[in-house]
């Protein structure tokens, strides 16, 4: 049974390396609009639950980092994004778009969440997830191990 | 004037390029005049798609060689041989950065199977809104699902994407501080009218050297 994720909670998203947004000197400073943008087929942006795995910020990313690596190829080079659920909300909001944060885990994946109502190439909303709501990014490589 | 700035890639444009009636056979039995005609016109259209590059249906050529390897060495290659043909529009230290920068958002190692490389088309228009706008500070780059080149600038909570389609199309959109308030915008316009489209939103803050932007 999904359960709907606590506004107070965050989540993490994976990204490709091709999609994080750097400066001139290619420094990684957060990501692109089109981190936001499902591929053909998707119906639903894919994301982690941080606190479904400690409630300690760092340790929760570290262990949603290993679990999506899990799940997909992560390359050291591609990335981790992570937002507020109820800056989510409210951000889609702002653009009449509303949106549900849901927990639907894997057994590969406990904390596997599904951000349902975002819609395709809504490219304003992006720029804003992107801008104010993604605000810790790193590197997959720069995420240590779980303990 | 070099290819890249010379051949318009959009219906309108292509036609005002090349003038005259749209290149098709002459009726079924007609003389060796007509076959002479038909040759004539099938050289032409050769031509023209030489002069396009890949432009035609760049999809069809990336998806010919058979490794990802292969791909995006494909995709780099024409990228550079691209830039070659303008070379001369652009500083050598800013080329030489854009060539590193390719090499490294097309690097094997940190290919997905299931990424669409980049395509010519995108690169072309890329190419275009850099010769357009000349700005001096470097975007970092990206690229979308759809194999279309990003380029982005940043400057503190200013930003700039621009995402490069074919047809010279580009899809922007950008957050500044404009006396004191955020603006948000975000349109597609065809690349020639980006400088117009920017003008309001004082685009020096992104483009201006850091000295230059500072002062």
């Amino acid at each position: 049974m999904p359960t709907k994720l606590p506004a107070e909670d965050h989540v993490v998203r994976y990204v490709r390396k091709r999609l994080l947004r750097r400066d001139s000197d290619d420094n990684v400073i957060g990501v692109l609009p089109d981190a936001f943008n499902m591929r053909e087929g998707e119906k639903y942006l894919s994301s982690t639950w941080l606190e479904h795995f400690s409630q300690e910020y760092e340790k929760g990313l570290s262990a949603a980092a290993a679990a999506i690596s899990r799940q997909l190829d992560v390359k050291p080079r591609d990335g981790f994004t992570v937002g507020n659920v109820g800056k989510i909300v409210e951000t889609c909001e702002k653009f009449e778009v509303r949106v549900r944060l849901l927990n639907e885990g894997k057994p590969e994946n406990t904390g596997y969440s599904a951000i349902r109502g975002v819609p395709r190439d809504h490219i304003e909303l992006f720029e804003m997830l992107a801008a104010d709501v993604f605000i810790d990014t790193r590197v997959a490589a720069a995420i240590p191990a779980p303990a | 004037m070099s290819a890249v700035l010379a051949v318009p890639t959009r219906g309108a444009e292509f036609a005002r390029a090349f003038p005259g009636p749209v290149l098709s056979p002459p009726s079924e039995g007609a003389s060796d005049d007509a076959k002479r005609i038909r040759d004539c016109l099938a050289e032409i259209k050769n031509w023209a798609s030489r002069r396009l590059g890949s432009a035609i249906d760049p999809r069809v050529l990336k998806r010919q060689p058979a490794s990802t390897t292969e791909r995006l060495h494909a995709a780099l290659a024409s990228a550079k041989v691209m830039t070659s043909e303008v070379v001369m529009h652009l500083d050598r230290e800013w080329r030489d950065r854009l060539f590193a920068q390719l090499d490294d958002l097309l690097a094997v190692e940190d290919w997905h199977e299931d990424d669409e490389p980049l395509l010519d088309e995108s690169f072309r228009t890329f190419l275009r809104l850099i010769l357009y706008q000349k700005p001096k500070r470097r975007p970092g780059l990206g690229l979308s699902h759809r194999g279309h080149l990003i380029a982005a600038w940043t400057a503190g909570a200013d930003r700039l994407t621009l995402e490069c389609a074919s047809d010279d199309t580009v899809r922007w959109v950008l957050s500044c501080e404009i006396n004191g308030e955020r603006e948000r915008a975000a349109g597609e316009t065809h690349v020639a009218r980006l400088p117009q489209i920017l003008q309001p939103y004082r685009p020096d803050r992104w483009f201006a050297d850091a000295d230059q932007a500072a002062g």
